[in-house]
C-alpha cells in the first residue's frame, strides 16, 4: 500500500513512449463528481442500516414509565441521524434492518403481567386461606382466640394494661 | 459534495486507512456525521472507478451506492488490521463492474468473459471508429471500454486511480505478476489503438 506511483508502467521500456501517459493525467483530472441525488441515496442508505446502538440507543426505563409512555423522538444526541424521509430507491429486505427504534412490548408486559399476577394470587390466599394453611397457622400460633373489647367508654379509668385486670366479660368463654 | 479535493492530473491518494477505521467506526456507533465524512472520502473514487470499468454513468451510480451500502453493512464487523477500507471498497466495485458486465454479455449472447474474446486487430474500421471522440478523454475511454475486462481493470486501477501493483493484486485477488502483465499487454493495445489518432488528439506533444 506504500508504492503509489501510477505513471510507472510495469512492463514497460521509458515513461511516455507510447505517448499514453498524458491522456491518462487529462482523464484523471476528469473525475466524474458524484451528483447531490446519488449522495443523498448513498446516506439514506446509511442511515437505514446503521446499528441502532451508542448514542442512538435508548436509555433504559422504568417499568412504570415504559407503561406509561412509549418512548418518543425527543432528546436525540448530538450527530445522530436526522429523521429522513425514506430513500429515493428503497432497497429490498433493508427497512428496518437492524432497528431498534420503539418499546418493544415483550420487555415490558410480561413483567407488568406478573406483577398482576401475584397481587391477585396475594388477596386470594389473605382472604379465603386454603384448610392446610389454617391447621399450620394453628399448629405455630395456637387456637384462634376472639377478644370482644366492649365499648371503650365502659373501660376502667385505672386500667394499666395489664390482663390480669381486665373485666371478665373481655375473657374468651370457656 | 462535489468531487474530489484532487487537483486536475495529480496522482489519486487513497484516504488514510486508519481515519477511515475510526470514522467507520465512528458510524457503526451511530455518528451520522461519520457517514458523511466516508461518502465524502470514497464515494467519488468508488463511482469513478465504476464509471470507467462500465463506461455508463446510471450503472455507475447504481454499483457505486450498492458498494457503499455493502461498507454500511460490514461497519459493525469491520476489523481495521483485516484491510483497508479503500482497498475494500475498490475489491467490492470491480466485483460488481464484473457482475454487470457479465450479464449485460449474456443479454446480448456475447462471449462469456472478455479475456476469452480474440483482441480485435488494432486497425479494425469498426474499433477506430469508436475512437473518434472529441477529446483525449473520450478516445482514451473508448479504448479502454476495448480492452478485455481484466486488463481494463488493472490499466484502470493502475494509472487512474493510482494504486499500486499489491494493491491491485489485491482488489483483482490475483498476483502482483499476473497484474504486472495484465497492465503491460493492456497498456500496448491502448497505445496500438490510439497511435493513429495520436496526432489528432495532440497528446504527441506532451511527450517529454
Amino acid at each position: 500500500m506504500t508504492d503509489r506511483e501510477p505513471t510507472a508502467a510495469p512492463g514497460q521500456g521509458p515513461q511516455g513512449d507510447d505517448g499514453l501517459d498524458a491522456l491518462f493525467a487529462a482523464a484523471r483530472a476528469q473525475t466524474p463528481a458524484p451528483s447531490a441525488a446519488l449522495v443523498e441515496r448513498v446516506l439514506a442508505d446509511a442511515a437505514a442500516t446503521v446499528p441502532r446502538r451508542g448514542p442512538l440507543a435508548r436509555p433504559r426505563s422504568g417499568l412504570w414509565s415504559g407503561l406509561l409512555r412509549r418512548p418518543a423522538e425527543g432528546s436525540r444526541p448530538a450527530g445522530a441521524w436526522p429523521l429522513r424521509p425514506a430513500p429515493l430507491r428503497p432497497r429490498e429486505g433493508r427497512a428496518g434492518e437492524g432497528r431498534r427504534t420503539g418499546t418493544r412490548p415483550g420487555a415490558v408486559w410480561p413483567g407488568a403481567a406478573g406483577l398482576a399476577a401475584a397481587l391477585v394470587a396475594g388477596l386470594w390466599v389473605g382472604a379465603m386461606p386454603p384448610a392446610p394453611l389454617l391447621a399450620l397457622e394453628e399448629a405455630l400460633l395456637g387456637p384462634s382466640v376472639l377478644l370482644a373489647a366492649g365499648d371503650p367508654a365502659d373501660w376502667p379509668s385505672d386500667w394499666t394494661g395489664d390482663p390480669a385486670d381486665w373485666p371478665a366479660d373481655w375473657l374468651p368463654a370457656e | 459534495m462535489h468531487g474530489t479535493d484532487i487537483p486536475p492530473g495529480a496522482p489519486l491518494r487513497a484516504p488514510d486507512g486508519a481515519q477511515d477505521a475510526a470514522l467507520l467506526a465512528a458510524y457503526a456507533g451511530g455518528d451520522g456525521r461519520a457517514a458523511r465524512a466516508l461518502v465524502a472520502r470514497h464515494l467519488p473514487r468508488v463511482l469513478g472507478l465504476a464509471r470507467r470499468l462500465l463506461g455508463d454513468a446510471a450503472e455507475a451510480e447504481d454499483v457505486a451506492q450498492e458498494a457503499m451500502l455493502r461498507l454500511w453493512r460490514i461497519a459493525p464487523q469491520w476489523r481495521a488490521e483485516q484491510a483497508r477500507v479503500s482497498t475494500w471498497l475498490y475489491r467490492v466495485t470491480v466485483n460488481l463492474c464484473t457482475d454487470r458486465l457479465r450479464r449485460r454479455r449474456t443479454a446480448v449472447g456475447g462471449a462469456a468473459t472478455g479475456e476469452a474474446l480474440p483482441e480485435p486487430a488494432d486497425e479494425r474500421p469498426g474499433a477506430l471508429a469508436t475512437l473518434i471522440a472529441s477529446d483525449r478523454v473520450a478516445a482514451l475511454e473508448a479504448a479502454l471500454a476495448l480492452l478485455p475486462e481484466r486488463q481494463r481493470q488493472a490499466v484502470v486501477l493502475r494509472h487512474l486511480e493510482g494504486l499500486s501493483n499489491p494493491e491491485i493484486a489485491e482488489v483483482m485477488d490475483t498476483g502482483v505478476e499476473a497484474v504486472e502483465s495484465l497492465i503491460a499487454r493492456g497498456r500496448r493495445m491502448l497505445a496500438a489503438r490510439l497511435a493513429p489518432r495520436r496526432e489528432d488528439l495532440g497528446y504527441d506533444d506532451d511527450r517529454p
